[in-house]
This record gives C-alpha cells, sequence and structure tokens, in this order.
C-alpha cells in the first residue's frame, strides 16, 4: 500500500478524483438530483447530495454540484466557472454522414432530407456503413457495365440477390422508393384531403365574414328615401330562395354557384371486416431465429417493419452532427469545433483539464505506521506558475441558511476527526506548463518548503502531507458497514455515527478554485486499518 | 383530462401565466379531437417549422415531425444511468421532481443526440391516452417549456388524432401496449368513454411468462426476453397437425433453448382472464356491449390495433378467433368481426394520425384564437 507512486497508480486513483462546484441555494429540481446521480457514480464516499460549506465570514449557504471526473467538464473563463455538459447549451454546426465526411450540410438541407445523407447507406441488419462495390461479372469485359452493389464489411450483408444493384443512381432511387413503400402514398392522399378540408373551412368562414361585413353596410344605407323599384312578390322571392338552395354566393363572380362536392369519409376511408392472417406452418416449425428481424432492425424500417430479414433494405445513413457549446450563463462559447467534419481541431476549446490543476494522490498512507503521511502529486497545466496554500478546513459553524441537524452533523464531523493533516504554512509554487522543456532542465526553487518531496517534469509537483490519526475517534467505526456510506445516510440520517466516516482532511486553495481532500475511515483503531480515502472536490468560490 | 394540466399549469407563479394562453376548443369540419394548448406568446417564428410529434409508449417513444409520413426514430422510454448502465423508465416514477429529472435526461437525449434539431424552433404535440398518465405530461410540459424554452406544447388525445391516419370517423381501437391494454370505441368522431376498458396486461406481462417457461429464464436480462419474444413467439397456436419446433436462442455466453410450448403459450396470457386483469376479448366485448345498438354491427368490422404488442405474430388471427368463439359460446353465430384495413404499421398509427393533424395549417390557429 505505501510503495508505488507510478504511473498505474495515477491512473488508478484519477477514477476516484470528484469535481464539482458550489452554486447559490436555490438549484433547479433537475440539477439536484443530476447531482445525486453524480454522486453516486463518483463511487467512494461523498457526503450525500447536497453538501454545505461554512464560508466563515459570509456565513451564506451554497449547494456542492457533484460533477464527476474533471476530464468530462468545462471551464467557462468568462463567468471562472466549472460547467458541467448539462449547463451548457448544446449548438449544431454542421450535419456529417460519418462514413463519409466530404458530405456534410447545414441546417436546412439536413432538414430537407429528414436528416439522412445523401449517398451514404446503413446495413438493414447492423446499422453499420455499406459500402459500394462493383460486381464481379466475368462475362462482361467491359469495366463500365459492371454493376454496383451494396455490401457491409462487418456482418457481410450484401444487396446481391436484391433489386438494390445498379449504378449509384440507381440505388439511391430504389433505396429512396424503399424507403417510403407503404406510407408515402397514402400519407399525401390522407394529407391532401384533410388540407383540402380545411382550406374550404377558412374559405366559408372568409365568405362568412365578407357577408356580415356587407350586411352590416347595407344596414347604415337608407333605401326607404330613394324611389325603388316594385318589391318582387312573395312567389318570385319563394322561387329564388329555392334556386340557391345548396348553392354558394360567389363574391367574385357575384352569382350564385353550386360549390364542388367534397370528398366524404365513404370516399376515403378503407374496407372494413378484413381478416387477419394466420402464420405459415413453416414459421412454427423454423429454428433460425436469426431469419427473422429484431426490433431494432425493424425500428430502422419503420414504414414496413418487416417480420423477416430477408424484406428488410438497405437505408439511407443517419447524419450525426458538430455541436458547439455555450454557457447557458454568460452565453458565451464554451467549444466550438471547426466546420469540417474532416477536421478534428477547434476554434475554441476551454475544457476544465486545460485551466484546473489535476490533484491525484500518489500514495496512500499507512496509518499503523507511527508517522503516516500522504503524498499528493499536482500538475499545473497553465503557462503561469500557480502558488497553492493549504488550510484546515473551518468548523462548520454559523450556517444560517441549513436545518440544524445538518449544521450539527457537520460540527460533529470537525470534533471527532479521526484523521488531521499537517498543513505547511507557506504555498507551494507549482511550476507553468512548459511542453519544450527537456528533462534535464531541473525546475527549482530556493524557498521550496520542506514538505515538496520532488519536481519532476515541466508543470508537476509532489509533496508530503504528514498525517495525524487520532484513534480514540477512528475506534467506533465498523468495516462491515463501510461500503455505501452515501445509501447509509440517506436511510438513516439520524444517526450521526455514520456519518464522520467521511471528513474533510484539508482545503487546498489557489487563485479562485478551493480544492477539498475527503477522507474515509476503514476498520476500528486497535487493528488501525484506517485508509485513506479519495475523493478530492474541487470548489470554486 | 388535459384540464388538470390546464390547471396545474394556471396555478404556477404569476409570470408564467402572463405568458400562457391555455384554450380548448372543438373542429367540426375535421374528425372531432380536443386539443389543449398551452401557448405562450413568443418572438420565434414558427411558420415553417414543422411541429415535434412525440408519442409516448411505456417502452418505446415515437418522435418525428409533422408532415413526414414516418417516424424519424423509435427509442426506449427510459434514461441510462451512466454509472452502471441501467435503465430507468419513466412511467416507473411516480416522484414529481425525479420524474423530472428523468425527463430533462430524456428530452437531452432526443433533442441533442437523436433528433438534432434546437428545442426552441419547433412545437411540440404530445399524444395522450386516456388511460395514460396525467401527472406524467404535466411534468413533460414543465420541463418542455421551463427547461427547454419550447414555444408552445399541445396535448391531444391519441384515438382521436389515430381517425386521421385511418381516413374514417368510426372505428374499435385495441390498443395493446406495454403495461395496459385498452378498448375504446369512436363512433362519428365522438369517443364513447362508456366504452373504455382496460386491463394490466400487454408485452410485459407476456415476457413475465416466457421467463417461467425458459429453462433458468429469471437470469435473462429483459432485453434478451424482449428480443425471443419478438423472434420467437406466436401470439395463436399452430394449426392442427403442426408443432412448433425448440429453437436455439445465442444470448452471447451460451446458447439456450426456447421450448415449442413457450412459443405459441407465452402469450396466452394475453387471451386469459387471470389476476392482471380481463382478457382482450373480454375488453372488445365489453367495448361492444357499452356501444350504442346501432353502431355495435358496424364497429364490429372496424377493429383497429394499436400498440406494439398487437404486431406480435398472429396478434390480430388469434384476436378474432377468440372472439367469434366467445360469440359462439353466447349463442350470437350472426355477429361477424374484422379489422380496418390500414396500410401503416399498428404501433405507428397514432403517430401518424397526430403527424398529419399537426401539419394541417389551422391546427395551430384554431387553438389559440
Amino acid at each position: 500500500m505505501n510503495e508505488g507512486c507510478g504511473q498505474a497508480r495515477v491512473a488508478q486513483w484519477d477514477g476516484g478524483v470528484e469535481y464539482g462546484c458550489v452554486e447559490e441555494t436555490t438549484v433547479a429540481a433537475p440539477t439536484t438530483t443530476r447531482s445525486d446521480g453524480q454522486s453516486s457514480s463518483g463511487g467512494s464516499g461523498g457526503e450525500g447530495e447536497q453538501h454545505v460549506q461554512g464560508e466563515g465570514e459570509k456565513s451564506t449557504t451554497h449547494t456542492m454540484v457533484h460533477f464527476g471526473g474533471l476530464s468530462r467538464l468545462y471551464h467557462c473563463r468568462y463567468c471562472v466557472a466549472l460547467r458541467h455538459p448539462d449547463q451548457l447549451a448544446h449548438e449544431i454546426e454542421v450535419y456529417y454522414a460519418s462514413s463519409n465526411l466530404r458530405e456534410y450540410k447545414l441546417a436546412n438541407d439536413a432538414r430537407a432530407r429528414r436528416c439522412r445523407s445523401i449517398d451514404s447507406y446503413a446495413c438493414p441488419l447492423c446499422s453499420s456503413p455499406l459500402q459500394m462495390t462493383k460486381q464481379a461479372s466475368p462475362e462482361a469485359e467491359d469495366a463500365t457495365a459492371a454493376l454496383l452493389y451494396l455490401c457491409c464489411s462487418y456482418c457481410h450483408w450484401t444487396s446481391l440477390g436484391s433489386h438494390f444493384i445498379g449504378t449509384e443512381a440507381e440505388i439511391a432511387e430504389r433505396v429512396t422508393e424503399a424507403m417510403q413503400a407503404n406510407t408515402h402514398a397514402r400519407f399525401n392522399e390522407l394529407l391532401g384531403h384533410f388540407k383540402g378540408v380545411v382550406a374550404e373551412d377558412i374559405r366559408l368562414e372568409q365568405h362568412q365574414k365578407h357577408f356580415i361585413a356587407a350586411m352590416n353596410y347595407r344596414k347604415t344605407r337608407v333605401y326607404h328615401m330613394h324611389p325603388v323599384k316594385k318589391l318582387p312578390s312573395k312567389a318570385q322571392l319563394l322561387q329564388s330562395v329555392r334556386d340557391r338552395i345548396g348553392k354558394r354566393y360567389d363574391v367574385t363572380k357575384g352569382e350564385w354557384v353550386t360549390p364542388p362536392r367534397l370528398k366524404t369519409w365513404g370516399d376515403l376511408s378503407t374496407a372494413p371486416n378484413q381478416p387477419a392472417q394466420q402464420p405459415a406452418q413453416h414459421e412454427f416449425e423454423n429454428t433460425d431465429l436469426s431469419s427473422v428481424a429484431s426490433l431494432q432492425q425493424r425500428f430502422e424500417a419503420l414504414n414496413t417493419q418487416p417480420h423477416f430479414t430477408r424484406a428488410l433494405h438497405p437505408v439511407f445513413e443517419r447524419y450525426t452532427a458538430k455541436t458547439s457549446l455555450r454557457c447557458r450563463v454568460c452565453q458565451h462559447n464554451v467549444v466550438r469545433p471547426e466546420l469540417g467534419p474532416d477536421s478534428s481541431k477547434f476554434k475554441i476549446a476551454q475544457f476544465a483539464s486545460n485551466h484546473v490543476p489535476r490533484v491525484v494522490i500518489l500514495q496512500k498512507p499507512d496509518l499503523s505506521s507511527p508517522s503516516p503521511e500522504i503524498v499528493l502529486g499536482i500538475e499545473n497545466p497553465r503557462d503561469y506558475v500557480v502558488n497553492i496554500s493549504f488550510s484546515l478546513p473551518e468548523p462548520a459553524a454559523g450556517n444560517d441558511g441549513i436545518d440544524g441537524q445538518e449544521a450539527g452533523v457537520a460540527a460533529e464531523q470537525q470534533q471527532q476527526q479521526p484523521v488531521e493533516v499537517v498543513v505547511p504554512d507557506k504555498p507551494v509554487p507549482v511550476p507553468q506548463y512548459e511542453p519544450l522543456r527537456s528533462v534535464e532542465d531541473e525546475v527549482t526553487f530556493d524557498d521550496d518548503p520542506p514538505c515538496v518531496v520532488h519536481r519532476a517534469l515541466s508543470g508537476t509537483v509532489q509533496i508530503r502531507l504528514p498525517l495525524r490519526v487520532n484513534r480514540d475517534a477512528a475506534g467506533g467505526d465498523d468495516a462491515a458497514t463501510e461500503t455505501h456510506p452515501e445509501q447509509q445516510q440517506q436511510k438513516e440520517p439520524q444517526q450521526p455515527q455514520q456519518q464522520r466516516r467521511v471528513h474533510t482532511l484539508v482545503n487546498m486553495q489557489y487563485q479562485h478554485h478551493v480544492v477539498q481532500l475527503k477522507a474515509r475511515a476503514h476498520g476500528n483503531a486497535e487493528s488501525s486499518v484506517v485508509s485513506v480515502v479519495t475523493p478530492l472536490r474541487l470548489l470554486l468560490s | 383530462m388535459s384540464s388538470d394540466v390546464v390547471r396545474k399549469l394556471l396555478e404556477r407563479k404569476d409570470a408564467t401565466i402572463s405568458r400562457t394562453r391555455v384554450t380548448t376548443t372543438r373542429v367540426t369540419s375535421s374528425p372531432g379531437h380536443t386539443t389543449t394548448t398551452i401557448a405562450a406568446s413568443s418572438t420565434v417564428t414558427l411558420s415553417d417549422r414543422p411541429v415535434l410529434v412525440l408519442h409516448f409508449g411505456s417502452r418505446y417513444t415515437r418522435a418525428g415531425f409533422a408532415g413526414e409520413d414516418v417516424p424519424r426514430l423509435m427509442l426506449k422510454t427510459c434514461v441510462t444511468e451512466e454509472a452502471d448502465g441501467s435503465e430507468k423508465w419513466l412511467f416507473d416514477v411516480t416522484n414529481s421532481i425525479e420524474r423530472k429529472a428523468l425527463l430533462y435526461k430524456f428530452f437531452q437525449k432526443l433533442y441533442n443526440k437523436q433528433l438534432l434539431v434546437k428545442s426552441p424552433e419547433h412545437r411540440v404535440l404530445l399524444c395522450k391516452d386516456y388511460t395514460s398518465q396525467d401527472p406524467f405530461f404535466e411534468d413533460a410540459v414543465h420541463v418542455l417549456q421551463d427547461n427547454y424554452s419550447v414555444p408552445e406544447v399541445m396535448v391531444s388525445y391519441s384515438h382521436e388524432l389515430a381517425l386521421y391516419a385511418l381516413g374514417t370517423d368510426s372505428a374499435l381501437f385495441v390498443d395493446c401496449g406495454d403495461r395496459t391494454t385498452h378498448c375504446i370505441a369512436v363512433s362519428k368522431t365522438y369517443p364513447i368513454v362508456k366504452t373504455l376498458a382496460f386491463a394490466d396486461k400487454g408485452a410485459s406481462t407476456v415476457r413475465r411468462r416466457l421467463r417461467e417457461m425458459i429453462e433458468d429464464g429469471d437470469a435473462l436480462s429483459e432485453d434478451d426476453v424482449e428480443d425471443i419474444q419478438v423472434r420467437a413467439c406466436f401470439a395463436c397456436h399452430p394449426p392442427e397437425g403442426v408443432t412448433s419446433s425448440d429453437a436455439p436462442y445465442d444470448i452471447g455466453t451460451r446458447v439456450l433453448t426456447v421450448p415449442g410450448s413457450a412459443r405459441v403459450c407465452a402469450a396466452d396470457t394475453l387471451f386469459t382472464r387471470d389476476d392482471d386483469g380481463a382478457s382482450v376479448q373480454e375488453l372488445v366485448a365489453h367495448a361492444l356491449n357499452n356501444a350504442p345498438i346501432d353502431d355495435r354491427k358496424d364497429l364490429a368490422q372496424r377493429i383497429v390495433l394499436l400498440g406494439g404488442t398487437s404486431h406480435m405474430r398472429g396478434f390480430g388471427y388469434r384476436l378474432l378467433q377468440e372472439l367469434q368463439h366467445e360469440a359462439q359460446g353466447e349463442g350470437e353465430e350472426g355477429t361477424t368481426y374484422g379489422y380496418l384495413e390500414c396500410p401503416f404499421p399498428s404501433n405507428v398509427i397514432v403517430w401518424i394520425g397526430a403527424a398529419i393533424a399537426s401539419a394541417l395549417p389551422n391546427f395551430h390557429h384554431q387553438h389559440t384564437d
């Protein structure tokens, strides 16, 4: 346990390091539970979904949002804050087919194609990209006469034997036909009918409005002041009304016209009383289940959803997209890729790992030894020297915003720290990251504090922190119930004894950032199997 | 009904109310449907952007755009946890906060990974069953409006929308989904609520039965059992003189045998009355008995199957068989049962109807004027 601070151990501990950021008291409902999920993903002990950080003089309550590994996070340089992908707005820059990087589309063109490629195809069986291959025909001497067919390099499906053979244009046409089979014609018929009904509705409504307006206008005129011709007789009126039955006054023509007969339900609907087919006899006797399509294969051909794999057809490949990420708070771009699908470069790339020092535990302490110590490795990704200072955590008193129980638990934690860190007095300078510096050029700082073990390559430093073990406080722990401290907290929040297994070892501070190093005690003091611990939490203040 | 959604919305904070308008109207010229619209007055130009149509099934969700003849995709109605890869189904959750969190992740997957569109540009139409959970749709509306800035969310009944896809005004819907099966008759575009009948059985019941019938079935994952059900099982029994054979099924680590009896008998649970509720044919009989007497004969010949479970091989044949058998038992030999002809696959009929309805030019205006 003591030895070994090599690369393997670094990689192993990296998974346990957990980052997060501090937010003001109110957090939206999804965010809160999301943090819950993230904290459980971190694995080794956290303090539950909400961690309360006492700020001393401010006494404001913050909510700790757990983010998980540093590699997934982004850094907004305008907010000076870490951002989880959930906190960023995703904006699609360009659509492209992953098997043909020369083809890319902007939003309007992609929408017109229903987000599917023009000339790349996907396998009906395994959805991997298909390749267009020339059919080897010994009779045809002429190379241009050779037909093309589609084949899957993964599952070896080919379009030989089906009608997806021919020139490129023919294949595209037949695939389009196959993707429109069964639904397209009927859909358009129905849509056309209902559009006609709606158009007629709108026309009648407008006509009625016009008619009412005309009537209102006529009411304002005083016709009886003028000599008018003799009114028609009752019989004439009746006749004119009879003539108008079933007709509509067309304003544009100025006469009564017979409206065109609309399609009725009877014209449109399909035949009732259809029987259902019984599955054929050979289907019951079929033992080769690979001849029957799976759900995923059917969902790729939603218009037909064939039962057998032989009826499946290739489809146009779906587009994927390059997205840029934008901070929801300040609306600045955090990540912006270059447009070309074949480029892996970024115009803007604010990854958190490029900004935040990475802290890894290189060597776990052996708490049974008389002078246990922990070795931390700190890597500075920036191109300037960063001073990192250490401090013991403040007692969590004076938290006005939290309920009493939580504050009490926090205070109890502070009193019963089984392990304490002896922090260095002076800040530790971590040199800048210089990729061009050779190994021989050793970095030396004249005023290195004695805790610095080793300064390796550029930008990294290893420090050793002695630990002071408080045997009495660690004594009550039970190794059997050790594995899931978070679950225990959620189940039994009334028992503060369960909570003191997780406690803050030390706060590391540099610039805006505070890194909290957490410790968790295992076993009891007699056997001294108290092992430290993960996770590191990065707080932004 | 969706009035609950409306009421819930009105209880929200004033700032939200001031920017939402809620109307319920009935259209007479097109197939009658009642749609609740929650419209936010917004400056986004929506004229050229199609409505996003979402039909939540208890296992698979259909998503696509209005005016398109098939959904863009079918995706599981669940969220996969990153930590352990477990699936959390949206309809399993009863706590509103937790459900909103899941919906948030679900829509994130839908918009950013699958559909690849911007959420503020598309209005959303949610298709809702008579038996589906109201709080679920309330939460979905809240999440779409608050977290995804969707300008307008509409909720409409799936059976009324399905009429658009069928091109008819009367039908007897048998919706056999993953969790529940229900049955409702619609006559002259009006749903007859009295005919509504449902049972807690569906594909999940068949899967449970299948696990019992396969040796060491409890060790199988849910996806494997679903795959066996889709590829090996039948809803009907084989004809006289034919026996279904045992089928080998490869689950990666080993090859297990699906017994021939399990292939044809697992779906019997749908057609027998048991602890989960009535059989499907009893639901249909209940609906027909409660329909107006003049419509019964017509409706019996206009059965429409909806939902993914009805896609099971031989489901339609078995249902007709059972219905005829039941009619003979009751001395009603003259009754004939039959299906309405429809070219669309049964699990996307509702979605296609919604895609037609929401592509009509007055679909938006008639609900917000």
